[in-house]
């Protein structure tokens, strides 16, 4: 079963509820009866008797139960202002990453995971709305196609999960979370930056360019998953969120390079709030 | 297996004591349902909430936000419709959730997911032409079912909205045309009720049926629904419309909805319903008023009435979760079966699933060939 494999792998560091702890949902990928198993089989992604999505082809099985947990956690975490971005923390700050598919995201948030940042969530910010804080995920940080490679060679230490071939969004492989991540998980971070990565082999250096708060609010809303279903909630939110953080876009071509001016921001904006 | 959900719904007390395991099956029937809202302020009128653990407190409060989130957009599209029918002289009468939400009725913790409208027979075609200028197309589905629908249906094939994809019924009946003991839709028509939608828009009216006419168009649609997927939170509706309804009429309530259900040929529906809330709910108030004298003795002694009575009863409590046993298909079976019958008598029925089946067949070939 290289499904069942592959989850243990990325998960093995991962605490085992008992018996007696609630949980949240009931995942299932199932094999659908009928002629098909012989030719092309495919599965299902269920969650209790309910199948929201059509069938995928069974060698995508991996990819198939990371994106069906997303879209657990999007559906049932309605009480969270929910970001498509990525999340890192460090000496207590986070910063939050959108990013449009294909913009660089999950290969900048999976360096900055293993070079002194901790992991909060590679797809999903989930910003409470009273506090505004970030609570975290901890879960495989999702890489496609050339990013593969890359962080192979960037970090070492990284452990992948089975490459899925051929999906809707290319070739694509899960790295584990990495330890300190999964320890912390009850940990909740405020966040002070928000960077708007843009992966761009036309530029010399990794630059850094300042966004209005207005501007990146409304990107922002764009990034939502549940923002009209906060009403306005989600308004008072978003607005806080954006309004407690320094906002940049950020064009890189380069991890090294990205990864310093990151740092430098960071501490600038840890200096900022010491004075 | 009698699902956590219901031994809740009956003894909402026992969740002072429930564990962590009971809770997590209890919010997957819920949520399987469309019931956590509505269990979330059962809980609440029972001043339950503060036993919820914290856990289990997120599904709620993540289900209530989205069951708010479908309300505001439901008052959205009703506000918009009332203009938009008003210009040509229509006034539509909205049903089921969109009824709930215009009343303030029945509207706790309810998904509502499309809209219902009733309007008379003679104003459809311009309700139709007047709605497609605002940009409301039907939604694709073959000449065959087109037909079906404008034939033997009480409503219009669904439209849908080109922008926000909302989708809406038409209605010019509450119960199919073919259907047997059918009455007249007048009667209900001239009784409607008009609210305010909200307090600061006082010019737009919105109509819906008058209380007795929603609880029976309630039990009426319950009772006819083929697949019961919703049927424990449409039951907890008509309950919550009874309640209200007693709280405004007193002790005249049941002889009321009684006299009602008669003239249009309901009684049956509604003792039935009656009895399933008695048996399946905690007693918000005492609904012994509809079992005294007044109730003819053959209705709960005939064998139709025991059998579908036990079907009803045993679809509503099963745990949808697991696997459910023989005895549950069985009363789907006949429920499913009933409910076509019910819609159209068998001269009718026969040619129809024939027509179906052979449709079904033609478009498996296409898809291998």
């Amino acid at each position: 079963m290289p499904l069942a494999n592959n989850v243990y792998h990325l998960y093995s560091d991962a605490k085992l509820l008992s018996e007696l702890d609630f949980v949240d949902f009931h995942l299932a990928l199932v094999r659908p009866l009928g002629l098909r198993r012989l030719v092309k089989p495919q599965v299902n992604f269920m969650m209790d008797r309910s199948c929201p999505f059509k069938p995928l082809p069974v060698d995508q099985s991996c990819a198939f139960f990371e994106w069906g947990f997303n879209w657990a956690i999007a559906q049932h975490a309605m009480h969270y202002l929910i970001i498509h971005s990525a999340v890192l923390e460090k000496n207590g700050r986070a910063i939050i990453l959108p990013g449009v598919p294909g913009a660089g995201k999950s290969t900048l948030c999976a360096a900055l995971a293993h070079h002194g940042w901790r992991l909060l969530s590679d797809e999903q910010a989930l910003v409470s709305i009273d506090s505004g804080e970030v609570t975290p995920l901890a879960r495989p940080i999702c890489l496609k196609n050339e990013s593969i490679d890359i962080i192979k060679d960037f970090c070492p230490t990284a452990q992948f999960g089975t490459t899925v071939k051929g999906t809707s969004k290319g070739d694509l492989s899960h790295i584990k979370a990495p330890i300190d991540a999964i320890t912390l998980i009850n940990k909740t971070a405020i966040p002070s930056l928000i960077i708007f990565p843009q992966y761009a082999p036309e530029v010399e250096h990794s630059m850094l360019t300042s966004i209005t708060q207005g501007v990146a609010m409304v990107e922002l809303i764009a990034h939502c998953f549940n923002y009209k279903a906060l009403g306005l909630d989600g308004f008072t939110t978003l607005s806080s969120l954006v309004s407690q953080c320094r906002c940049f876009g950020l064009r890189y071509n380069e991890l090294t390079d990205a990864l310093t001016l990151l740092d430098q921001l960071h501490g600038e904006v840890a200096q900022c709030n010491l004075s | 297996m009698q699902s956590i959900i219901a031994n809740v719904l009956k003894t909402p007390q026992l969740v002072k004591e429930m564990s962590n395991t009971q809770w997590e099956m209890c919010i997957r029937q819920a949520n399987h349902c469309h019931m956590t809202g509505r269990l979330h302020y059962l809980l609440s009128i029972h001043q339950l909430l503060p036993f919820i653990p914290p856990r289990v407190l997120n599904h709620f409060n993540s289900a209530l936000i989205k069951t708010q989130c479908q309300q505001r957009e439901i008052a959205f599209e009703i506000n918009e419709l009332v203009h938009c029918l008003n210009e040509v002289g229509i006034k539509p009468i909205f049903l089921k959730g969109a009824a709930y939400v215009t009343s303030k009725m029945a509207h706790q913790g309810r998904t509502c997911s499309d809209i219902d409208i009733l309007v008379p027979l003679n104003q459809l075609q311009a309700a139709e032409q007047q709605l497609a200028s605002a940009g409301w197309v039907g939604e694709h589905i073959s000449a065959y079912d087109a037909k079906y629908y404008r034939c033997w249906m009480h409503e219009i094939p669904p439209m849908i909205h080109l922008d926000r994809k909302t989708v809406l019924d038409v209605h010019h009946h509450i119960q199919p045309t073919t259907a047997r003991n059918t009455f007249d839709i007048n009667v209900m028509l001239v009784d409607v009720q008009t609210h305010q939608l909200r307090e600061q828009d006082s010019q737009v009216l919105v109509c819906t049926l008058c209380i007795p006419d929603r609880i029976l168009h309630s039990v009426c649609h319950l009772f006819s629904e083929g697949v019961l997927h919703k049927g424990l939170r449409d039951l907890t509706d008509i309950q919550l419309m009874l309640v209200d309804y007693h709280q405004i009429k007193g002790e005249d309530a049941a002889a009321l909805l009684l006299d009602r259900a008669n003239e249009l040929s309901l009684s049956k529906q509604l003792y039935l319903a009656i009895d399933l809330i008695s048996d399946l709910f905690y007693p918000i108030i005492n609904l012994d008023t509809y079992n005294n004298h007044r109730r003819p003795n053959q209705i709960n002694n005939t064998l139709g009435y025991r059998v579908l009575h036990w079907c009803y009863q045993k679809l509503l409590v099963t745990n949808s979760i697991k696997r459910p046993g023989f005895r549950y298909h069985c009363g789907a079976f006949l429920i499913y079966v009933r409910s076509h019958c019910l819609k159209m008598p068998l001269r009718l029925l026969l040619p129809h699933l024939g027509i179906k089946g052979w449709h079904l067949v033609k478009d498996t070939f296409r898809v291998t060939n």
